[in-house]
């Protein structure tokens, strides 16, 4: 097993702790399904979890991957191991989450249950495979932003992980904002978006967005990973990360000019 | 085995190494000694590629630190001023983990934790938790993480600072057990009085650059004062000449270490006088290595040569 993973495992996933979710989450969803009709379903309570520790929990874990391991003094030993860039960035993106990957991924088949009943087995993979992206997404972006901070040397390691977590919840929010607002779309009856001239399916197209968006972000977080690993970084991909903004940006512009 | 040249490092608006060139001897202890922030650390940085020189270089076993540094992490390893551990950790868990983040294989990796736990005296704490350990055990720790994949140069920064006078004695027993099976350590410290029990050679670092332009050999030489009646302006120089390594130099009167015993003290003492120097002294010199530490570091500092 990636050795970075291994340690998060055995630091973040302790059996208390995860006991300690799932029996919160129990409670929880408990309450849920006991509650009056109207005040609070299980799905709703899932979705506001899932919420709680991919997004707003598990950035602040992501961010303190990089950024916890300064202030403990502990970053110099790992620079100078043979852990090479790619398994660092996965090791902390997903070690130091597991946590937050376990109480998250117990709250995902309540959220997707109604979905998968009312519009089937499509829609409800295509949500749970956004949830998922949302997390890991918001999760990058915090990992990202802290290994771009650190090069400041604050020494101020809680505003620094205050604002990493800011910036992955901020993704995710811009993301979903958009993302929720198919629905009212698609009731005004627009189920497409226009872009360089061609019609996309709403739904298909925010998803192939997210997973592009996320490609993106993981690659941010290998190539700065690499910088602190001591791997030399050429300038192109930055500069094809810009073209392909400017890209993406300008195909919703060129449709405007269209119409 | 390390090979610096000409290396400036530089923070914003300030330099802290001027052109410093040292040569690291291959399986030997040497200590690197010198006020707080005369360099000492940013040296030791610089060796362990955990920094970039604005000019020179640093080669370690022939390989640059600018162009190899993941190369030369492979080969070295570096125990911080303060360093960190996982203190949730068990000592084993920490030992696995340092052995595997070195790229030990994964069914190699609990011997080589327990070879290493073996080495610094933790065989029989490995389920205790790190942030369980005394300082003294967590300093045995840190540098077992930093020695678990047999590195062939080891660089420590102060790692006395904070020991009592039993935990220093066995550090220092520790240090020349890892030289006597091969390995090539550096030693940032500020004990002097324990310098001399463990190092072979001592360098000053003063205001950025090597104090005397070179380091001094402690151990497997003699220590001699020479003074001239008549003073000699070449005297350094041909000191020099005869294989002599200069402390402190004038035109009437030199410290020098020389390696050897009787023989060689003789064969320099005849060398001086066939040349003509008029010697009114020359004896072993008696003062303590904190007294030449002193008059290194109060004298004009050099830098540039090499050992």
């Amino acid at each position: 097993m990636n050795p970075e993973l291994q340690r998060n495992l055995w630091l973040e996933a302790s059996p208390f702790r995860l006991a300690l979710i799932a029996g919160l989450l129990l409670l929880v969803f408990t309450a849920t399904s006991v509650a009056p009709i109207g005040m609070a379903t299980s799905a709703g309570a899932g979705l506001a979890l899932y919420w709680f520790f991919a997004v707003l929990w598990g950035t602040r874990s992501a961010a303190l991957s990089v950024v916890a391991e300064i202030r403990e003094r502990t970053w110099d030993g790992q620079k100078l191991s043979s852990i090479g860039p790619w398994e660092m960035m996965w090791g902390k993106l997903f070690g130091a989450t597991a946590a937050n990957w376990f109480g998250a991924l117990l709250c995902l088949p309540l959220i997707l249950a109604p979905a998968w009943r009312e519009q089937g087995a499509f829609a409800a993979i295509t949500f749970g495979v956004i949830l998922l992206a949302l997390g890991v997404f918001a999760q990058a972006v915090a990992l990202l932003s802290s290994l771009v901070l650190i090069r400041r040397n604050t020494g101020n390691w809680r505003l620094d992980t205050f604002l990493c977590q800011v910036a992955g919840i901020a993704a995710a929010f811009a993301y979903y904002s958009l993302w929720s607002s198919i629905a009212t779309f698609a009731r005004s009856g627009t189920e497409t978006v226009a872009w360089w001239g061609h019609d996309f399916n709403l739904t298909r197209f925010h998803l192939v967005s997210l997973l592009l968006f996320l490609g993106w972000a993981l690659l941010g977080c290998w190539r700065a990973m690499r910088a602190e690993l001591r791997f030399a970084n050429g300038p192109f991909v930055w500069l094809a990360y810009l073209a392909y903004a400017a890209i993406y940006s300008a195909g919703f512009e060129s449709s405007v000019g269209c119409k | 085995m390390i090979q610096i040249r000409d290396l400036v490092f530089e923070y914003p608006g300030h330099r802290a190494l001027h052109s410093v060139s040292l040569t690291i001897a291959q399986g030997a202890i040497t200590a690197l000694v010198g006020p707080n922030g005369a360099g000492k650390t940013t040296l030791l940085r610089c060796m362990a590629a955990l920094e970039t020189p604005y000019a020179g270089s640093v080669t370690i076993d022939g390989l640059d630190t600018r162009e190899a540094p993941r190369a030369i992490h492979a080969r070295l390893g570096y125990l911080p001023d303060f360093f960190g551990l996982y203190d949730a950790l068990s000592v084993r868990r920490c030992l696995h983990y340092a052995a595997r983040a070195h790229g030990i294989a994964p069914n190699q990796a609990a011997g080589a934790a327990e070879a290493a736990a073996a080495k610094v005296g933790l065989a029989d704490r490995m389920e205790q938790a790190a942030g369980a350990l005394s300082r003294g055990l967590r300093q045995r720790l840190a540098i077992a993480q930093a020695i678990v994949h047999a590195p062939a140069v080891l660089l420590l920064d102060e790692p006395a600072a904070g020991l009592d006078p039993q935990a220093r004695r066995d550090l220092s027993q520790l240090l020349l057990s890892l030289r006597d099976g091969g390995m090539s350590l550096v030693v940032s410290s500020h004990i002097l009085a324990e310098l001399e029990d463990y190092s072979d050679r001592m360098v000053i670092v003063n205001h950025g650059r090597i104090a005397g332009g070179q380091s001094i050999a402690l151990k497997g030489s003699a220590r001699l004062r020479i003074e001239l009646a008549a003073p000699r302006g070449e005297l350094k120089d041909f000191l020099v000449a005869q294989g002599a390594q200069i402390v402190e130099a004038s035109a009437d009167q030199a410290l020098v270490t020389i390696s050897g015993g009787q023989s060689e003290r003789a064969a320099l003492l005849a060398a001086l006088v066939r040349h003509d120097f008029a010697v009114s002294g020359f004896a072993e010199d008696a003062r303590a290595l904190e007294d030449v530490y002193f008059a290194q570091v109060k004298a004009p500092a050099g830098g540039g040569d090499q050992t």
